[in-house]
């Protein structure tokens, strides 16, 4: 299958999966559990063999930087 | 023609970490790319821990200080979908308002929000550096109320004052962001980035508004637009599109709960709020009963009106006053520093305050100790004993080996050329290295030469 | 007893693990990578011992192990080598477990097929020419074939639940909240989290146990890890099961044959079983995918080519790309009202006829899957494959925790009972679920 034919059958598919789901009046749930969701600030952590590791990763750097596009956004 | 000026002002939070992670804040001293964990480096799987409480009470207590009133249903944590290479998720986190509705300087402040720094990305290069990723920022949003060039840039001074006070912001300076939209006589409203002083943000005012007004003079309408600010050339310049997506497909983040501002937290912020400059102000010409031009200049930096107010526990506070202000804020604009870090002492001053008024020390040479302790980074005591005032005796001889070094000045002097004595007088400040008291060394050579 | 004994040495128990992988993995393909440090951490853990010393461990290749390719079989990430580990990895590591491999998957992690993986589909080894279930094909193929121990899989709408059931082993999916995410690589953040596969009760238990609790991160339960193992009982006296009628009308009479089965052997052991409602059940399927298309898409931003070398819409499978694009259509401002936050609404209405039925009850029985899984290479429509979901999806929805457990055969198919229990009461589960055990 294309991609263009994937997309095209994608949005059947919603229209398929949305028709089950009418109108109601109740609260959304985006969270299911309740957390306090803060910390206190405290002291910096650095761990250079992690920026090493995550560096060495990278599709294109320089020295000490990631690459991304050049020029694009000029 | 109605101008129209709104700002969207960013400034990063002075946190010991970032805002989802354990990563230090200040990168300033930090070689690119090390100042990052799984978590500010998005990388596949990593989730927020949880939001740096710090952060928090800094937007609450800024937001107080821009008298807003906090807000007290749970605050979503969103994500804000563009694709720009200093993302390294793909979204920005941003907070709903936590403050809203408050207002400086009879400007209206709309919203106070809470959200994450990019990376820093050199669209020249291509070069990503994450340091910055996940820096905390405080955003600001205003109303439209400003009209002119120079009223935003009042409206900016006193801003950076007020949060500057809130001792919550990075003190270091060059981190401010401004977004600022203009529109004129209510025609489209034009977005310009990449303003980070107060300078650029009157110049680019100053050509944007001229840019508009020429082009409905010629009849032509305004483009609904984004556009840079190019600080080198002092233009405003159509500009490719990164934050301007479409739509940005907000969704609170399903990793990171809501906020919840109790009014328990709120009060104890508000308790512990720094007293506000205005407030400050007022103050000052109550308790030191100092002029509002004094009172102004002193508080126009937290750190120097805490000096002022140790100051005056040792001298006479007008005195203080007019040095703070003519002689302290004047050096510190010519050298282009704040108190902070000009690496001017409590005790220099009065140091320098108390010779000068026991007259030891000329003006001038109160001055000049002040520049010095700036410029050589040395201290007030040492220099007040090079600069003081010679006393009677050594005033004395000076004038006495002027004299006799100089015969023929005498005698044109005791022949009637009298401006003769200036010359004398050079010549005894001179031999003193320039620490005689001028009045008092004429006095001695024209009793001499009687 | 909350601690392993193995018949064998860490090192014996990994070179046997070996040899059947040896044998069978050509033929069943679980694993996307094996650990090349699988021995050495088989001698560290004969020299330090733990709780886990020397169970062998798969883990879902959706979960971060340093040095090791999460690549969440995807062709985006197949240069992804993990810098960091995932808490529940660690947790293992510091409990003496060996990590064999990364374990074969959907697609990130969409698919319940086993199929999807860019690295080519995994096998049932427990049905041979059968799908293995997904998105957690491969860690439950490794338990099943004796790859490993256990494995880690992740479970979003049944990914762990839906592969344990067709391949006869033992799946945990946990309480939303219990186990640290950090490091498990999203499907749908608000639904996902990290369980444990084994062959029996008593192993996916004690990995519960090991990796359960508060970790750094947000949005966690501020819980401490249970002894599950040291509780765990199969005396069900006074112990109420709920069993929904709506389960019926969706799950075919063979299944369902199996299920009633198992409830009556539930019953003997002293369970009252009961019959509760779930009006809504129809409901939960859209409810899901909605969800999941939105947090998907938002999740797969990161995929931009400039940090892992390819764009993901690029390089992606077709249930991959139709996710993404659902999800960018629907949280459109102009269409969020209508699809997002509609799915969030009955998300509420959802969870809170689970909740209400398990008040009545202190665990709610269910099939795991409406019908048995389908050969290998049959095609399948979207709506059909999401269709395995309908029974899994709810507990995610809810945030609830549910288990399987084998409870039978048809025409030599496992299939697997699945066992619901109200937030944090995992114990309960566990005890069902051992009791349900050994039914074949
Ligand atoms: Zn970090």
């Amino acid at each position: 299958m294309s991609r263009a034919e994937v997309v095209r059958e994608a949005e059947r598919v919603l229209q398929e999966l949305a028709k089950h789901l009418e109108e109601i009046e109740l609260e959304e749930t985006y969270h299911v559990i309740e957390a306090e969701g803060v910390r206190e600030d405290s002291a910096p952590e650095r761990d250079s063999s992690f920026s090493e590791a995550a560096l060495s990763i990278a599709p294109r750097r320089d020295g000490r930087y990631y690459v991304a596009e050049a020029g694009a956004w000029v | 023609m109605r101008v129209k000026i709104g700002f969207e002002i960013h400034e990063q939070l002075a946190t010991r970490t970032k805002l989802f992670c354990t990563s230090p804040a200040d990168y300033r001293d930090a070689e690119p790319n090390t100042n990052v964990c799984e978590i500010c480096l998005g990388l596949p799987g990593a989730k927020p821990m949880g939001v740096n409480a710090d952060a928090v009470e800094g937007v609450v207590a800024i937001a107080l200080m821009l008298n807003c009133e906090i807000v007290q249903e749970p605050v979503y944590i969103l994500r804000k979908h563009y694709d720009y290479p200093d993302l390294p998720s793909g979204y920005q986190r941003t907070s709903m308002p936590i403050g809203r509705n408050g207002e400086l300087a009879g400007v209206k402040i709309w919203e106070v929000h809470l959200e994450e720094d990019p990376g820093k990305y050199d669209p020249v290069t291509g070069k990503v550096d994450y340091n910055r990723s996940g820096v905390p920022l405080v955003e600001i949003v205003t109303a439209p109320d400003i009209t002119s060039p120079e009223e935003a840039r009042a409206f900016m001074r006193e801003l950076v004052k007020v949060l500057h006070y809130s001792g919550r912001v990075r003190r270091e300076g060059g981190t401010m962001r401004v977004d600022v939209n203009v529109s004129i006589e209510d025609g489209a409203r034009v977005e310009i980035k990449n303003i980070n002083s107060i300078k650029g943000l009157y110049r680019a005012l100053k050509f944007e508004i001229t840019r508009q007004k020429n082009l409905r003079r010629r009849g032509r309408a305004v483009k609904r637009e984004t556009r840079a600010y190019i600080e080198e050339q002092m233009i405003t310049r159509s500009m490719r599109t990164k934050e301007t997506a479409e739509d940005y497909r907000y969704i609170p983040d399903p990793d990171l709960p809501p906020l919840r501002l109790t009014p328990e937290l709120v009060e104890r912020v508000r308790s512990q709020l720094p007293e506000a400059p205005h407030q400050k102000l007022q103050r000052f010409m109550q308790q030191y009963r100092i002029s509002k031009d004094d009172a102004w200049a002193i508080t126009s930096e937290p750190e120097l009106a805490d000096a002022f107010e140790r100051v005056c526990k040792e001298v006479e506070p007008l005195r203080a006053a007019a040095f703070f202000r003519h002689i302290i804020k004047k050096t510190l604009n010519y050298h282009n520093l704040s108190f902070a870090e000009s690496g001017i002492t409590v005790e220099d001053i009065v140091e320098v305050l108390q010779a000068m008024s026991s007259g030891r020390l000329s003006q001038q040479a109160g001055e000049l100790v002040i520049r010095e302790v700036v410029q050589q980074r040395r201290r007030a005591s040492e220099l007040v004993q090079q600069l003081s005032r010679v006393d009677e005796r050594s005033l004395e001889r000076a004038v006495e080996q002027a004299l006799a070094e100089n015969q023929k000045a005498v005698q044109d002097y005791l022949n009637g050329r009298k401006e003769a004595i200036n010359f004398l007088l050079g010549q005894v400040m001179r031999i003193t290295g320039g620490r005689a008291d001028a009045a008092k060394a004429l006095q001695m050579l024209r009793e001499r030469l009687s | 007893m909350n601690e392993l004994v193995l018949e064998h040495s860490p090192l014996e128990n990994l070179e046997r693990c070996l040899e059947r992988i040896q044998e069978r993995e050509r033929e069943i393909n679980a694993f996307i990578e094996l650990n090349p440090r699988a021995e050495e951490e088989a001698r560290r853990a004969e020299r330090h011992g733990g709780r886990l010393c020397g169970l062998t461990v798969a883990v879902k290749s959706n979960i971060n192990v340093r040095g090791l390719r999460a690549t969440c079989a995807s062709k985006t990430l197949e240069n992804y080598v993990a810098p960091y580990d995932a808490v529940a990895v660690q947790r293992l590591r510091s409990e003496g477990a060996v990590i064999v491999g990364m374990a074969n998957m959907d697609e990130f992690a969409c698919g319940s097929s086993g199929e999807t993986s860019y690295f080519g589909p995994t096998q049932n080894p427990a049905a041979e020419g059968r799908i293995p279930g997904g998105s957690s094909s491969g860690s439950a193929a490794a338990v099943a074939a004796g790859f490993a121990d256990a494995a880690l899989g992740s479970d979003t709408g049944g990914s762990i639940r839906n592969p344990a059931s067709h391949c006869g082993v033992v799946g945990i999916k946990p309480t939303y909240g219990l186990v640290p995410r950090h490091g498990l690589i999203d499907l749908a953040m608000s639904l996902d989290q990290i369980g444990p596969i084994a062959r029996d009760v008593r192993t996916a238990a004690l990995l519960l146990e090991v990796i359960a609790g508060r970790g750094r991160e947000a949005s966690m339960l501020d819980v401490q890890p249970q002894p599950y193992t040291r509780h765990l009982s199969a005396d069900l006296a006074g112990v109420r099961v709920g069993f929904a009628r709506e389960f019926e009308e969706v799950t075919s009479p063979e299944i369902l044959g199996v299920i009633k089965r198992s409830l009556r052997r539930l019953e003997a052991q002293g369970a009252e079983v009961v019959e509760v409602e779930l009006p809504s059940l129809e409901k939960a399927l859209p409810t899901y995918y909605l969800i999941v298309f939105v947090e998907f898409f938002s999740a797969t931003r990161r995929y931009d080519g400039r940090r892992y070398g390819y764009r993901i819409e690029e390089v992606c499978g077709a249930e991959v790309l139709r996710r993404i694009h659902l999800g960018s259509y629907i949280s459109q401002k102009e269409y969020a009202g209508r699809y997002y936050r509609r799915a969030l609404q009955f998300r509420s209405l959802i969870r809170r006829e689970l909740l209400q039925a398990l008040e009545q009850v202190d665990v709610l029985a269910a099939p795991t899957t409406p019908k048995l899984p389908h050969r290998l290479g049959e095609s399948l429509t979207p709506l059909e494959m999401y269709a395995y979901d309908l029974l899994t999806v709810p507990a995610n929805l809810a945030g609830i925790p549910a288990g399987v457990v084998p409870a039978g055969r048809v025409r030599g198919i496992p299939v697997g009972l699945q066992v619901h229990a109200k937030p944090l009461e995992e114990q309960v589960m566990l005890n069902v679920m051992l009791a349900a055990e050994g039914a074949e």
